[in-house]
C-alpha cells in the first residue's frame, strides 16, 4: 500500500536512541529522523495548504523548530510529536493568511455541508467493491479529491488525512491533536462525510457512477 | 425546523459517527454487535457504510506527493538555524523574534524609566530639600541604587562617563538578556548584569553610605547611564526582532 506506518520498518528502540542523541545536539542523528519522516511530514503540509511551495517551507521550518524543541521531547509517539508542530505550522500560516486579503478565503472558511448526503442517503455513488490496489487514480481524480480535502475545515480535513491518508491510529492522532479521542472520533467521521458530499459533485470522476442512480432510471 | 427534525437530524449525525468508527474497529463488541444487527436491516445505513468505505478507500488511493527536496537540517544548525530558517517563511509565527531580543527590548524598558525616575528623584528632591534631608527621605530603590552605582564604578572604569560607558553598558544590557536563554553564571561570581535587575537587586543591597553630594552626582550619572543602557536594550532588542521578520 506504501502507507505502512514508519514504525512497522524501524524499530522503536533505534528511534528512541536517535531521538536521545538528537536531544544531545547530534545533528547527524536528527537528520535520520528527518529522513524517516519528511514524505509523512511534507504529505501532511501538502494536504493541509494546498501549495507546494509553501508545503515545502512549512516542512522546513518544522523540522528546524523540530530540533530547537527536541529537548524538551518527553516520549510518546515522536511521529506524532513531529506532525503536531507541522499542523501548528500550517495553522499559523492560516493565521498569516487571514491577515492578507488576497488568500483564497475558501482555505480558511469551515461550515459544515453535511445536509445534503442527509436528504439523499440512498444515493450510493461510491462503489464499496472498488479495489484501489488494483487500479491506479487517474489524475483528475487525484486532483479532485485534494481539492475536496482543501474545501474541509481545517480541523476535520487535519483528522481525515492523518487518519485516511496517513493511516495514523485514533491514539496518534489525539496526540498530534491534543485533544481527545471522541474528539477524534467525531472530526473522522464529520470530515468523511463532508467529503463524501463534496465528491458527489463529480461523480463522472468516480470509479464506480450513479451505481443506483442509473438502475433507478 | 421542527424539533423533531433537529433530534433525526442529530441522530443520523451520531449514527453516522458510529458508522464512521465502526469503519475503523472503534467501536466497543457491544456497540459492534448491535450495529452489525442493525446493518443487516437498515437500507439506509448501509448505503451509506459503503459511501464511507469508498470514500476512505480514494483517499487511501491517494498517492504519496513527490518531495520537492530533502528537508535535513544543515550541520551546525544550532546556531544559525534560527533566522535562516525565518526568513524562508513568508511569514513567520508571531514568537519568532529570539528570546534574548525580547529580553533585551524588556529590560532596556525597566532599565530606562528606573534611570528616569532616578534623574527625576534626585532633581526633585535637590530643588525641595536643597540637598541636606536628601539622604534620609530618598525612596529605597534610588537609596540603594548608590550601591549599585559604587558597585558599578568599583568593577569598570571608575572615570567612566555615562556616554563612555554606554556602549560597555548595553553589552551588560545583552548578558543579562542572556541569561535567559544560556547558561546561567553561578551564582558566587560577581557579575555587573545582575545590577540589571531592578526589584531585588537594588533593594536587598546594604548601602554604605557614600558622602550626600558623593551619593547625589552617583544617583544622577547612574540615571543617565541607565537611561542610556536601557535606550540602548530595547533599541537593539528591537532590531533583532525586526530583523527576524
Amino acid at each position: 500500500m506504501g502507507r505502512q506506518t514508519p514504525h512497522a520498518d524501524h524499530s522503536e528502540g533505534d528511534e528512541q536512541l536517535l531521538v536521545a542523541r538528537s536531544q544531545r545536539g547530534d545533528v547527524p542523528a536528527f537528520n535520520q529522523l528527518v529522513e524517516r519522516y519528511q514524505d509523512s511530514a511534507y504529505g501532511l503540509a501538502l494536504r493541509m495548504l494546498g501549495d507546494p511551495e509553501l508545503a515545502a517551507d512549512v516542512t522546513q521550518d518544522a523540522f528546524v523548530s523540530a530540533f530547537r524543541a527536541v529537548e524538551r521531547f518527553r516520549g510518546g509517539s515522536f511521529r506524532a510529536w513531529l506532525l503536531r508542530i507541522v499542523s501548528n505550522a500550517c495553522y499559523d500560516q492560516w493565521r498569516a493568511a487571514r491577515r492578507r486579503p488576497t488568500m483564497s478565503l475558501e482555505l480558511v472558511a469551515g461550515d459544515d455541508h453535511g445536509e445534503a448526503a442527509h436528504q439523499e442517503p440512498h444515493d450510493s455513488f461510491i462503489d464499496d467493491r472498488w479495489n484501489p490496489e488494483a487500479t491506479a487514480l487517474r489524475g483528475e481524480l487525484i486532483e479532485l479529491i485534494s481539492r475536496a480535502l482543501l474545501q474541509l475545515p481545517p480541523e476535520q480535513r487535519l483528522a481525515v488525512v492523518l487518519s485516511d491518508v496517513q493511516g495514523l491510529a485514533y491514539d496518534e492522532i489525539a496526540e498530534v491533536m491534543q485533544t481527545s479521542l471522541g474528539t477524534v472520533k467525531s472530526r473522522i467521521a464529520r470530515g468523511r462525510s463532508h467529503l463524501r458530499d463534496l465528491l458527489r459533485t463529480h461523480p463522472e470522476l468516480l470509479p464506480s457512477r450513479y451505481r443506483r442512480a442509473s438502475e433507478m432510471g | 425546523m421542527s424539533i423533531d427534525q433537529i433530534e433525526h437530524r442529530h441522530d443520523w449525525e451520531s449514527q453516522r459517527e458510529r458508522l464512521s468508527a465502526y469503519l475503523d474497529d472503534q467501536l466497543s463488541d457491544a456497540e459492534n454487535a448491535e450495529l452489525t444487527a442493525h446493518l443487516a436491516t437498515c437500507e439506509r445505513c448501509g448505503a451509506e457504510l459503503a459511501e464511507l468505505r469508498g470514500t476512505i478507500r480514494l483517499l487511501q488511493a491517494l498517492p504519496q506527493p513527490a518531495r520537492p527536496r530533502s528537508f535535513a537540517i544543515p550541520e551546525g544548525a544550532r546556531a544559525v538555524h534560527v533566522a535562516s530558517a525565518r526568513r524562508t517563511l513568508r511569514e513567520p509565527p508571531a514568537s519568532a523574534s529570539p528570546r534574548w531580543a525580547r529580553v533585551a527590548q524588556w529590560a532596556g524598558t525597566v532599565a530606562a524609566s528606573v534611570g528616569i525616575l532616578l534623574l527625576l528623584g534626585t532633581a526633585l528632591s535637590g530643588a525641595l530639600m536643597g540637598g541636606n534631608e536628601r539622604a534620609a527621605s530618598m525612596p529605597a530603590a534610588a537609596h540603594s541604587s548608590t550601591t549599585q552605582n559604587n558597585t558599578r564604578y568599583g568593577t569598570a572604569d571608575r572615570s567612566a562617563t555615562p556616554t563612555v560607558s554606554a556602549p560597555a553598558s548595553s553589552a551588560t544590557a545583552y548578558a543579562a538578556a542572556g541569561q535567559a536563554t544560556t547558561a546561567p553564571r553561578s551564582a558566587d561570581t560577581p557579575t555587573p548584569a545582575t545590577n540589571n535587575q531592578p526589584g531585588n537587586t537594588f533593594a536587598t543591597h546594604a548601602s554604605p553610605a557614600a558622602s550626600p553630594v558623593d551619593g547625589r552626582a552617583g544617583l544622577e550619572i547612574t540615571g543617565a547611564a541607565l537611561l542610556a543602557l536601557g535606550a540602548l536594550g530595547f533599541l537593539f532588542g528591537r532590531r533583532a526582532r525586526s530583523r527576524t521578520r
